[in-house]
């Protein structure tokens, strides 16, 4: 009798696990129409992004230029720089579900921290690895539509904009959010910027879209 | 017909020619005569001030990144290099303290604590007045001239180095022997190039430059 009140309280507490998080939202089905393929704001057909990033771990701060360079649908290339041009890292994320580690500065190449920035990267430019079918939920209060989508262990909930842009990305655990994505877009409805910020971890990541001029980039 | 075509196409390799050797490089023949008007050069300069496009180029984009902004120095050891487009970035190196300043916040760091900024600090300040290239420690040096340049290889010894920067060259004016060019070379090609230009020589810079603000 133990173990079944036991085991019904494991029950309840994780089945439907990450959507308890949220009281208000629903499931409706399977996404249909512009919400059946959740657009990266990083798209291919662009040479390159570049975005003014700041990174604050603790009460440690550093910055530099993240360079995101779409290829395909899902294949990006991210390196990430100081101002001065020094190379910091450089990875790849590719079609086929995998991260490839092209180079890291010693200083930073600790298994964790890399671990952490290439979920929180891969997270942003919306690259779904080996991600899960996407599940449409309804919010019950305000009917806004929320893209779900399951990865391994987590999932992320995807929360669109008029356009069908995303304006925020959740990623939760089991029973716990984990990173809050926020991308702010300008007048011209391009990237302005993005906030990442985690719940249980002091890190914080700030990125200001670049523009570049004509006479900025060399063809 | 053969005959004229001949002589134009001769006439076209002798002007091509000297053009084309304006870029090649040989080895320099006196290399005591260069580092010894290069130390009489360092000498003599109390500060520089420029401006600088850098040229960021990886493999891995098809462009370059371009960015622009102004350079000073300061005799003894005042540096101030200030991004100015497409991003504002400005760092400062006086009084053994480095500063740097983004758009989100500023941070100071005392150079004489930490062993990499004082690296950093002796590797920018070494290439602006030559003095690196008496660090025969540290890189392999190799010499090279033009006819309007010298052009200063620098190889690290050290493989960790060789990991952030393979290669270090340094482009100095034939005719004042000011630093016209650095080139950082990374593993698999990539490179960082700063050209200076500009350039003013010797004139007065107030201190306010090199405060932190």
């Amino acid at each position: 009798m133990k173990n079944l009140i036991l085991n019904s309280i494991f029950l309840f507490i994780f089945s439907g696990c990450s959507l308890s998080l949220f009281n208000t939202l629903q499931k409706s089905g399977e996404p249909t129409g512009q919400n059946s393929n959740v657009v990266s704001w990083f798209q291919e057909g662009h040479r390159h992004y570049l975005l003014n990033t700041s990174i604050t771990l603790y009460r440690n701060r550093f910055s530099g230029i993240m360079i995101i360079r779409p290829f395909g649908d899902n294949h990006f290339r991210v390196v990430f720089i100081t101002e001065m041009g020094l190379k910091v890292f450089d990875m790849e994320f590719t079609e086929t579900g995998n991260i490839i580690m092209h180079y890291c500065m010693e200083s930073l190449n600790r298994k964790a921290v890399m671990k952490t920035l290439q979920n929180d990267i891969g997270l942003m430019i919306n690259w779904r690895g080996n991600a899960g079918k996407l599940t449409e939920l309804k919010d019950k209060k305000s009917g806004a539509i929320v893209i779900k989508q399951k990865q391994k262990n987590k999932s992320v909930f995807y929360f669109l904009n008029e356009s069908g842009k995303t304006e925020r990305m959740l990623q939760t655990g089991m029973i716990t959010k984990k990173v809050n994505l926020l991308f702010y877009k300008n007048n011209q409805n391009t990237l302005d910027s993005i906030k990442i910020s985690h719940y249980y971890l002091k890190l914080n990541i700030h990125l200001t879209a670049i523009n570049e001029t004509k006479s900025s980039v060399s063809e | 017909m053969n005959n004229a075509r001949f002589t134009f196409f001769l006439l076209l390799l002798v002007i091509a020619t000297p053009l084309s050797s304006q870029e090649t490089y040989k080895p320099v023949n006196d290399i005591n005569e260069f580092k010894s008007r290069l130390s009489g050069m360092s000498a003599s300069t109390l500060s520089i001030a420029a401006d600088f496009v850098q040229e960021k180029n990886l493999s891995v984009l098809s462009d370059k990144i371009i960015s622009k902004g102004k350079f000073y120095f300061k005799k003894e050891n005042n540096i101030r290099w200030e991004y100015t487009e497409p991003y504002k970035y400005l760092i400062i190196i006086s009084n053994n303290q480095l500063f740097t300043k983004d758009e989100k916040g500023q941070k100071q760091y005392d150079i004489q604590s930490n062993k990499m900024f004082q690296e950093m600090n002796k590797f920018i300040t070494g290439c602006i007045n030559g003095e690196i290239l008496k660090n025969t420690k540290d890189y392999r040096i190799e010499y090279y001239e033009n006819p309007h340049k010298y052009y200063v290889k620098l190889i690290p010894y050290s493989e960790k180095i060789k990991q952030m920067l393979n290669e270090v060259h340094i482009y100095f004016n034939k005719s004042d022997l000011s630093v016209d060019a650095i080139k950082m070379v990374e593993a698999e090609g990539d490179y960082t190039k700063i050209d200076f230009i500009n350039k003013k020589m010797n004139i007065e810079i107030p201190v306010e430059k090199f405060n932190f603000k």
